[in-house]
């Protein structure tokens, strides 16, 4: 199988660009060419938005799928509204993805309208800090470094799997077809929902995934389709729509993975009380900064603002959903995939070694070495990933 | 075998408080303790760290782990806390205006750190303060 995320090594210069991006540390450039260790991805895509020579490559699926399926539902993601003029463009790309073969085209924002009360309702019960789980990326930091807060997380699905059994129910009834007979396919705006989706194909509500920038480039807008959007969804395109929609004061907003990271080593150490939610985002801005967004996530956040100031209040939600759509259980733990060993005592013994290496190190961590930092590369030669002779800023030498 | 690290804390810089204790966090996940132990020692470094900027003229901190025990020492140079028994007690606290407008000074530090730690040791003088913390590895 091919891998989820793979480089290009004919464009990859060795930069270290993508290296110094990541927030897991899960990067390294080994002879010039970037590596992804893949199981410390969280998948947040900063790599890929801090490449400039277009080195990253995910694979999206073949439209040819779709004739597998007799009816085919294209899921929009929130993050479209930042790519909207007017009113009228969501018509636009609706009408252009039939072209390419979808029967029905359907979007986010009643999904999340709909969450929202669930959400508040069910942080009533006590007085955790939670942790909203809108964002896969989020999920999985937590899931990879905080698994002490798993038990924080929200236990609902993201809302595109949410909208994926919702409208499969909805189409196979309005077409009176087998729900294995509708394909649906979800446009997505951020590596973190496309790689959930590849990787869990068997166990999840979309049979395919295609990269919104791959669509937007040739949407006409010549023909419109009637598509309605939920105004109190709309909203959560960007960070802090819970906030704002929910007028509730403890709530915390946060955007961009490093600062979710803080963030959760301060509930963590329980540096934060007195918050109910946290609403984290990976990418700047909630969802329109997306990795495959194409825009600005400021740019997109205003134009998200325009479009909801064009939005009748009167549009609502009214596809059933049952608790069995939205709740997602416990998450599973990958506890370890930080460690340096299993054992306990090999560890130390890992450890002590680093800091002796570290001490001959320059510290000014230039990432000529292909490591983000120069104990990370202590760490690498311990490991054995690289040698001492890598550091190009040693002195002396031992 | 004992790996140890050392960490300097300065007095009044918010802009670094905490950054000690986000490390002894990350070199404790990678070693492999236990998340919940983890999360024990970095309250009480957390806060012993906040003492050493918000209180002292400055200090520094010192992890070590062995197979049996972590320990973390933590000493600063002065001016001392005259009354323990008294700075033991919640919710007292000498912290000046500018800890308090940044969200500290809770008098909660050496209460949540003897909460924290298995075993907590203090002593002061007017030439400086210092905190023993330990714990043990099941």
């Amino acid at each position: 199988m091919k891998n989820l995320v793979d480089i290009h090594n004919e464009r990859c210069i060795g930069c270290t660009r993508c290296m110094r991006s990541c927030p897991m540390e899960a990067i390294r450039i080994v002879d010039n060419k970037a590596q992804l260790f893949k199981e410390r991805c969280i998948y947040c895509g900063n790599c890929i938005i801090e490449c400039h020579k277009n080195a990253y490559k995910v694979y999206s699926d073949s439209f040819a799928n779709l004739s597998k399926y007799k009816i085919n539902v294209a899921i929009l993601p929130i993050a479209i509204y930042g790519l909207l003029n007017n009113k009228d463009d969501l018509g636009g790309i609706s009408a252009t993805l039939k072209d390419y073969g979808f029967d029905e085209v359907v979007e986010l924002s009643g999904i999340y309208s709909f969450m929202v009360d669930q959400i508040l309702d069910y942080i009533k019960n006590d007085d955790k800090t939670y942790i909203l789980t809108h964002c896969p990326s989020v999920t999985r930091l937590v899931t990879k470094k905080y698994p002490q807060l798993l038990h924080h997380l929200l236990p609902f699905s993201p809302p595109f799997e949410i909208a994926g059994k919702v409208y499969r129910r909805f189409f196979s009834e309005k077409y009176n077809l087998q729900e294995d007979e509708i394909g649906i396919s979800y446009i997505s705006e951020c590596l973190s929902n496309f790689i959930v989706i590849k990787e869990n194909k068997d166990k999840i509500a979309i049979d395919q995934v295609f990269l919104l920038s791959d669509l937007i480039r040739n949407i006409s807008y010549k023909k419109i389709d009637e598509v309605k959007a939920v105004k109190k969804g709309v909203y959560f395109a960007k960070v802090g729509a819970f906030k704002y929609v929910s007028n509730n004061r403890d709530i915390l907003a946060v955007d961009g993975i490093r600062n979710v990271d803080t963030v959760l080593e301060h509930i963590d150490i329980r540096k934060i009380k007195n918050v109910r939610l946290v609403e984290a985002y990976s990418c700047t801005g909630g969802c329109v900064g997306g990795t495959f967004m194409q825009e600005n996530p400021f740019v997109a956040k205003w134009r998200v603002n325009e479009f909801i100031n064009e939005l009748d209040d009167d549009v609502t939600f009214d596809i059933n959903i049952e608790p069995i759509d939205y709740y997602a259980g416990e998450f599973e733990s990958e506890e370890g995939v930080l460690t340096l060993s299993n054992d306990f005592r090999e560890a130390i013994k890992k450890m002590k070694r680093i800091n002796e290496i570290l001490a001959i190190l320059p510290n000014i961590d230039c990432c000529a070495c292909g490591s983000p930092s120069c104990r990370a590369f202590a760490e690498d030669v311990v490991k054995g990933l690289k040698t001492i002779e890598d550091c190009r800023m040693r002195k002396g030498g031992t | 075998m004992t790996v140890t690290f050392e960490f300097n804390v300065y007095h009044e810089d918010y802009h670094n408080a905490g950054v000690a204790s986000s490390e002894i966090k990350k070199y404790l996940t990678q070693i492999g303790l236990n998340p919940q132990l983890i999360r024990r020692i970095v309250i009480c470094s957390y806060e012993a760290e906040m003492n050493v900027v918000i209180h002292s003229y400055g200090g520094k901190m010192v992890l070590s782990i062995d197979d049996n025990e972590i320990k973390l020492e933590v000493t600063d140079t002065g001016p001392g806390i005259p009354d323990i028994e008294l700075a033991m007690q919640e919710g007292y606290s000498t912290a000046p205006l500018s800890a308090r407008e940044r969200g500290f000074g809770a008098g909660m530090g050496l209460p949540n750190m003897k909460k924290n730690a298995d075993t907590f040791e203090i002593a002061s003088s007017p030439q400086g303060t210092i905190v023993r913390l330990a714990w043990g590895i099941l």
